[in-house]
This record gives C-alpha cells, sequence and structure tokens, in this order.
C-alpha cells in the first residue's frame, strides 16, 4: 500500500509539493522556450528576408566629387566623365567613352565568400549580337595580401540603350583580401554609363533576384534565365509584386552560381499550380541542382520531381557538389499536365557540410516540435529512472 | 488515480517500468521512420474525405480507415497547417517542410489503441505474473513497433478492436463484443475470419447468433455503405484489397476446373471444431474457447498463404495469451517474430529505406540485408527456409492447441 501511495506521489506530483514543483518548472521552461524559438523563429526568418548587408563600395552612385570627373574613392583612366543628363538615380552617373579604360576601387574581401556585383548599366553603342559582342566589363581582380592579382574575371556584359539592372554572383578564391571592382567600355562607337554600383557580401540567400521583383525591359526577371512560357506574374505572388508563371512543360527557368567543390547547398522554393494530373504521375513540377565542371559538363544532378499544390508550399532540395565542380545550375520546370506552375521566393544557401545530415538540418528548421520531441522523451527517461531508483 | 485505474494493484511499478521502456523505444522511431503505407493512407483519407472519392485502385481499406486517419488529420491541423498540399507519392514529403513533426503527429493516435491493448491483454488473464509478463510482451514487441511506429500501418487499432471484443466475451457483454468485432472489421477485414466463430460459440441459440450476427455486421455494413456504389471500393472490400489472391493462391487442382484452396479447407475444419466445441458453460469458457480459435484461424492463414508484415499484428495478443502459459511457446513465440523479420527480406529495401528521411542521401544507399544475404547464399532460399521455419512452428502451435481442446473435451466426457 505504501508502495502504491508512493508511487502515486511521484506521479501525481504530491511528494511535499517538490515533484508538481520540478513539473510545473520544466512545463514552464518547455513552453516558454517554444514560445521563445517560435517568435524567434519568425523575427529571425523577417530578419534574414529583410535584411540587406552593406554595400562594401563607397561612393557607388558617383554623388560626391572630389575634382571634376573624379568622384571621390574610385580611380578613374582617361575617357570617363560625370554625366548629370540622365542618371538611373541621384543626380550623377559616370560615362565611360574609351575602351578598356577603367573607372576602378578596391575594397576588402574576405576568401571563398560569396558576394553580388551589381551595376545599373546603359549605352548608346550599337553592336550587332553576334559572336563578339558584349561592349562592357563588370571586371574584378581578386587580389592577395600583397597586393598581387590572384584571379581576373572580365565579367562582359552586353548593354543596351536603356538603364538596367547587369551583374552576377562570385566566389571569391581562397586567399583573396581584397577585390578591385573595375568598370569599362569593351568595344564599339559610343559610351556606356554606369551607376549604382554594388558589391555586397551574400550570406542569407545566393541567389540574386529571387523573387522575381526586378524586370528587364521586355518584362522577364533580371539574372534569371528563361525558357519558352515562362513570365512575370502579379496574380497571387508568395511574396512582394511578381512571381513566375510557367505553362509549357520542360521548359527551364534557372540561374547559375559559382561554386566550390564538396559544398553543400540546399534550395528552397515556393511553389503552386493549378495542373490538373493526367494519370498516375501527378508529380507536376521538377527541380534540379546541376553541379557543373569548368567546361560546363554536368558531372552530377541532384532532381526531384514533385507536387506543386493549389496554394502556395515550401520544397527544399539539395546536392553536395563533387570534386571538380565550379559552378552548380539551380533549374525549375514544369513537368507535365495542363495548367499553369507558380515559383516565387526561392533561397539557396551554402550551410556546412555536416548539415548534409538531414536530421541536424531538420532540428534547425522546426525547432518547436524538436523541443517538444526531446522533452517528452526527456520527461520519459527522467520518469523511467525515478521509477527504477525507487524503493 | 489514472495510473491506480490502469494497472493491476500488484507490480504496479514494473508495469510502469515497461510501459515507459515501450513507450521510449516507440518514439524513438515514430518520427524519424517513413513508408509509403503512412502517405498513402493518410493522402487518400483527404481524398476522400474532400472529394468524395479515392483514385481508382488505390483504396485498399474499408471508409472507416480513411476517416480515422482524417479525424486526427483535422485534430492536428493547428499543427500541420500544410498537410493537405502533400502528395500520395513518398518523394515529395522528404521534401516537404515540417518532415518529422508531421510524421510524428500521423503515427501518434496509433499510440492509443496500442497502449488499449496493453491494459487490455492483463486483464484477460488472471495469473498476476503472466498478466506482467503479457504486457511486457507486448510493450516491448518489435513486430507492433516495426509496423506502427516505422511503417505505420493502423493494424493495431483493428487489432485493438479484436481484442476489446475478447474482453467483452470474457466480461459476458456478447452483443458489444461483436459490435467491436464489427468495428475491428470496418477499419481492416480480417476480423470478419472470427465472425462465424464468435457466433458459434456465443450464441447458444438461433435467436441469440441472430441477434449477435446483427450486433456484429450492423455497424460494418453502415460504414460501408455509403460508398457501395463505387465499383473501386466494392472491388477493395470483396478482394479484401488483393488479399484473396494470397487466400486463394495455394490450392489443389481437383480436375478439370475444380480446385480445393487450402486455406478454406483449413478454416472450414476450424469452423466446425468450433461448432463442435461450442457448449462453454460461461463467459469465461466462452472467452477460453473463443480466442483460441481466433489464434488457429491466424495461425493457419499465415501458414498458408504469402501474408505481409502487419499481417502479423493481428495475431500477436492473442500469441501473447498463449505463450504467456507455457515457456517453450515463448521461445517458439521470439523465434517466430525472427521469421517475420527474415521474411520482411522479400520486400528488399524494406528496413533501411524506412529511415531515408533522416538522410535521403544516404539510407537509400546503403545495401540492404538482402543484398548482403544474396552475396553469400541464395536470398530466396534463405527466405524460403525461415518461411518454412515459421509455418512449422505455427503448425505445432495448432497442434497445441487442438491437443489442449481434446484433453478439455475428453475430462468434459469422463
Amino acid at each position: 500500500m505504501d508502495d502504491i501511495l508512493n508511487l502515486k506521489r511521484i506521479f501525481l506530483g504530491q511528494k511535499r509539493g517538490i515533484a508538481m514543483k520540478e513539473k510545473k518548472i520544466i512545463l514552464v521552461v518547455v513552453t516558454g522556450a517554444m514560445v521563445v524559438q517560435l517568435v524567434g523563429n519568425i523575427l529571425v526568418g523577417v530578419q534574414a528576408r529583410e535584411n540587406q548587408s552593406e554595400n562594401l563600395l563607397r561612393n557607388s552612385d558617383f554623388e560626391v566629387l572630389e575634382a571634376p570627373d573624379k568622384p571621390r574613392f574610385w580611380s578613374r583612366g582617361r575617357g570617363w566623365s560625370v554625366d548629370t543628363q540622365e542618371p538611373y538615380q541621384g543626380k550623377s552617373c559616370m560615362r565611360a567613352s574609351e575602351a578598356w579604360r577603367w573607372l576602378s576601387q578596391e575594397v576588402p574581401a574576405k576568401p571563398k565568400k560569396y558576394y553580388s556585383l551589381t551595376a545599373y548599366v546603359k549605352s548608346d553603342i550599337r553592336v550587332e549580337r553576334k559572336t563578339n559582342y558584349q561592349n562592357s566589363f563588370l571586371w574584378l581582380d581578386y587580389l592577395d595580401k600583397e597586393g598581387k592579382v590572384i584571379k581576373e574575371d572580365p565579367g562582359l556584359i552586353y548593354v543596351v540603350s536603356s538603364w538596367g539592372l547587369y551583374g552576377r554572383v562570385i566566389l571569391t578564391p581562397a586567399k583573396t583580401e581584397k577585390i578591385r571592382v573595375k568598370l569599362g567600355k569593351r568595344l564599339g562607337e559610343g559610351s556606356i554609363w554606369f551607376d549604382g554600383i554594388e558589391l555586397r557580401p551574400l550570406s542569407k540567400n545566393l541567389l540574386l533576384n529571387s523573387d522575381f521583383e526586378i524586370l528587364d525591359s521586355q518584362g522577364r526577371p533580371v539574372f534569371w534565365g528563361v525558357g519558352r512560357g515562362w513570365s512575370a506574374h502579379i496574380t497571387r505572388p508568395y511574396r512582394g509584386r511578381n512571381c513566375m508563371q510557367g505553362t509549357e512543360p520542360w521548359q527551364q527557368l534557372w540561374q547559375w552560381l559559382p561554386a566550390r567543390p564538396k559544398s553543400f547547398f540546399v534550395l528552397k522554393t515556393h511553389l503552386r499550380s493549378n495542373i490538373t494530373a493526367e494519370g498516375a504521375d501527378n508529380l507536376n513540377t521538377a527541380v534540379f541542382l546541376m553541379c557543373l565542371d569548368s567546361k560546363g559538363k554536368v558531372i552530377k544532378q541532384e532532381e526531384r520531381a514533385m507536387l506543386a499544390p493549389f496554394s502556395w508550399q515550401e520544397r527544399e532540395i539539395w546536392v553536395y557538389t563533387p570534386v571538380d565542380t565550379t559552378a552548380v545550375k539551380i533549374v525549375l520546370l514544369k513537368r507535365l499536365g495542363k495548367g499553369s506552375l507558380w515559383v516565387d521566393d526561392l533561397q539557396v544557401r551554402q550551410l556546412p557540410s555536416y548539415l548534409r545530415i538531414r536530421i541536424l538540418r531538420a532540428i534547425l528548421d522546426d525547432k518547436p516540435f524538436f523541443i517538444f520531441y526531446f522533452s517528452l522523451y526527456l520527461i520519459l527517461i527522467i520518469s523511467l529512472i525515478r521509477v527504477v531508483l525507487k524503493r | 488515480m489514472l495510473i491506480k485505474k490502469l494497472f493491476p494493484q500488484e507490480n504496479r511499478r514494473i508495469y510502469l517500468k515497461w510501459m515507459l521502456i515501450g513507450l521510449l523505444i516507440r518514439l524513438a522511431f515514430m518520427p524519424f521512420t517513413l513508408h509509403g503505407d503512412l502517405v498513402g493512407i493518410n493522402w487518400f483519407a483527404y481524398c476522400l474525405v474532400h472529394q468524395g472519392h479515392i483514385p481508382l485502385r488505390r483504396m485498399n481499406y474499408p471508409p472507416l480507415a480513411y476517416f480515422t486517419a482524417y479525424f486526427f488529420q483535422l485534430l492536428f491541423r493547428p499543427v500541420m497547417p500544410l498537410f493537405e498540399q502533400w502528395s500520395d507519392s513518398v518523394l515529395p514529403w522528404f521534401s516537404g517542410p515540417h518532415l518529422f513533426r508531421y510524421v510524428f503527429l500521423l503515427k501518434s493516435y496509433y499510440l492509443i489503441f496500442d497502449l488499449g491493448v496493453a491494459f487490455l491483454l492483463p486483464r484477460l488473464i488472471a495469473d498476476n505474473q503472466r498478466k506482467l509478463l503479457a504486457f511486457k510482451l507486448w510493450m516491448l514487441n518489435p513486430i507492433v513497433i516495426l509496423v506502427s511506429y516505422m511503417q505505420g500501418q493502423f493494424d493495431v487499432l483493428s487489432t485493438f478492436f479484436v481484442i476489446l471484443s475478447l474482453y467483452y466475451v470474457a466480461a459476458k457483454k456478447f452483443c458489444r463484443s461483436l459490435f467491436f468485432l464489427g468495428i475491428g472489421a470496418a477499419l481492416k477485414q480480417f476480423p470478419l475470419l472470427f465472425l462465424i466463430p464468435a457466433l458459434t460459440v456465443l450464441g447458444r441459440t438461433k435467436a441469440v447468433k441472430f441477434k449477435l450476427l446483427l450486433c456484429g455486421i450492423v455497424p460494418y455494413i453502415l460504414l460501408m455503405y455509403p460508398y457501395w456504389g463505387s465499383p473501386t471500393f466494392r472491388k477493395a472490400v470483396t478482394t479484401v484489397a488483393g488479399m484473396d489472391e494470397f487466400v486463394l493462391y495455394f490450392h489443389f487442382d481437383l480436375g478439370n476446373v475444380d480446385k480445393a484452396y487450402v486455406y478454406i479447407v483449413g478454416y472450414t475444419i476450424i469452423l466446425a471444431l468450433a461448432y463442435f466445441h461450442s457448449r462453454a458453460k460461461d463467459s469465461k469458457e466462452a472467452f477460453e474457447t473463443l480466442w483460441r480459435v481466433e489464434l488457429i484461424i491466424l495461425l493457419w492463414l499465415y501458414t498458408t498463404i504469402f501474408f505481409l508484415p502487419q499481417y502479423f499484428v493481428w495475431v500477436t495478443p492473442l500469441l501473447i495469451l498463449f505463450s504467456v502459459e507455457n515457456k517453450k511457446v515463448r521461445t517458439l513465440y521470439w523465434l517466430q517474430i525472427i521469421c517475420v523479420f527474415v521474411h520482411t527480406l522479400h520486400w528488399d529495401r524494406y528496413l533501411p529505406d524506412l529511415f531515408t528521411p533522416l538522410d535521403p542521401a544516404f539510407f537509400p544507399h546503403i545495401p540492404s540485408p538482402f543484398y548482403l544475404i544474396n552475396r553469400y547464399y541464395s536470398v530466396a532460399k534463405f527466405m524460403g527456409i525461415f518461411r518454412s521455419v515459421f509455418s512449422g512452428i505455427c503448425l505445432w502451435m495448432i497442434y497445441l492447441i487442438l491437443r489442449e481442446f481434446f484433453l478439455v473435451k475428453k475430462e468434459v466426457l469422463r
């Protein structure tokens, strides 16, 4: 009988009020932790999306001049002038009228890190779009701590007559201490105008224009490759003003990223569709992460066929890059069926290699559940120990 | 108070200990293992409720199974809001957010029925030591854990209702017993195999038999009727989701188109046995007869048909009732469990693939036990040997039960 009473005390928490107190404390701690995590998650999520990292380039819109035609912090070669006629933003932009003359600035950088380089550029050069048509440079030199150039990245672009956003994601080589940003005209008769140059470190998302908010003059999303049937869509986007709508099966929407071997990338994307399945196969969407070598050959490919539902839902795919990888291509496509696929708010992150273990990633992604789960497990283990040890 | 009510007074702390151990093992697997069966039942439950039908060839269970799954989906909706946008295919689940949370929740209600069996079993046994042993054997049964919490099959629900039906036989509430047998059959149809023996053993007169039949069959029919118009559903019911193929496969050609189905022959003999032993003096005796007949029916089923691992959950509580009586039978019980694990080799990557949610890049690529065994010895022969051992054990157990029957009969005649 005593045993039973003891048991009752233990499990009903009545042993001089201590067990009850302990239980209350555990309950409060667990609940508190869950609430904090939940709120934290929401806030961190908001911050992750809203916070843009700092632009490393100073006087990036050329508003401050230290001498005529000489913007502060920038070194310029011959043929560069300040233009106040039609800047993209502010009061002035820079105009290059001579080819292979640079406007440059050096900024400190870290090795093996991702940065985005973007610039608004326009030109009045008329070049036919043939083999050698890129009329401008968004050139980058990667410098070591002695100031030697480790690697040159010419960044050829073909600029058209209206202001447009150009750029790319870069991955700094090992030993990089500085990046020299060099803007220049490459070929043709006429001038190139530059404004709003930005070099920003990337950490939360390695994709540019990941929510398709920036469209070019033809309504296509900047930095994205689009196949037939893909277009920007303004009805019911997941966030912002636009999303992408794909209507044709097996037509790609893609973007490239420079990548290092043995790196782990996770792509998260939001999808929805109104595709009606025909037959047993209802997986209407496919997402690919292709690892490419320096010759552009696909050396590894992760593919997920998935069902994009009627309302927005997040999907995830990941890849661990093999040796010889120099780039990763992100591809989304509609697989089959009648109807459209909508895509919005993509995110690619490079995560530490140990997060290849799915469970570790899952714990980070769903903290409230795992706090609940491990707390429950812990409570049961403690109860078991108490039962075993209790005489 | 709850603990006091649930556990027998004797050894209450030991019960608690084994319950906690059993729960810890179950919880360890619940969120981290996934099989297409869990995906299928839950996705089609959603389809049945929202679209009124299940895609052709995909309705494998009676409607109550889907309604039960949907009921718990509704219950968990606030914490799994995106479930309705998942798919019937297991692959998209791997890339969906909160996979572990969803898998955990979708299996969590099995615990209610699983613990229900655990608490009912001791109530069917008189001896205190055997009560505890039965409780332990159920809580630690690897097949129940594998099927319910790794594979995500809901056989434990039907099994619970079968045991509840037996509990009411012992409590002399026969109508209630048949009612719960009908509910069990409305989840998975195997309890229908026990309907005739139950009527034979429990109904003393034709009128009582008819009343009991109504108690058992009415809930079953009421739950089936609204879907009877669907050809898919009709086929699922009449073929027991293709199980008839398994049951009728082992047969003898008797010439022309004449056939003798081995399972049916044996089942008929078992019914005859129940009929000739139907003169139970009281509910206790009726209970003792009935669970043994039900055990023989299932043992004969496993002996003569190709079965799936989840079928073994049906027999587990009955086997436990049988094995707590005899230490040597317990050895056979554990041997059977080993044989069922070997039997899972039929599905090649069944065991390693269950862990795919933990790491979809790793587990699908580790060598399966099938592959490893096949490197040294023909896996077909290997499985066949264990299958034969399993059938041999089942037959020996049937013999032991029959011998008990005939001994009792002899004593009665004396």
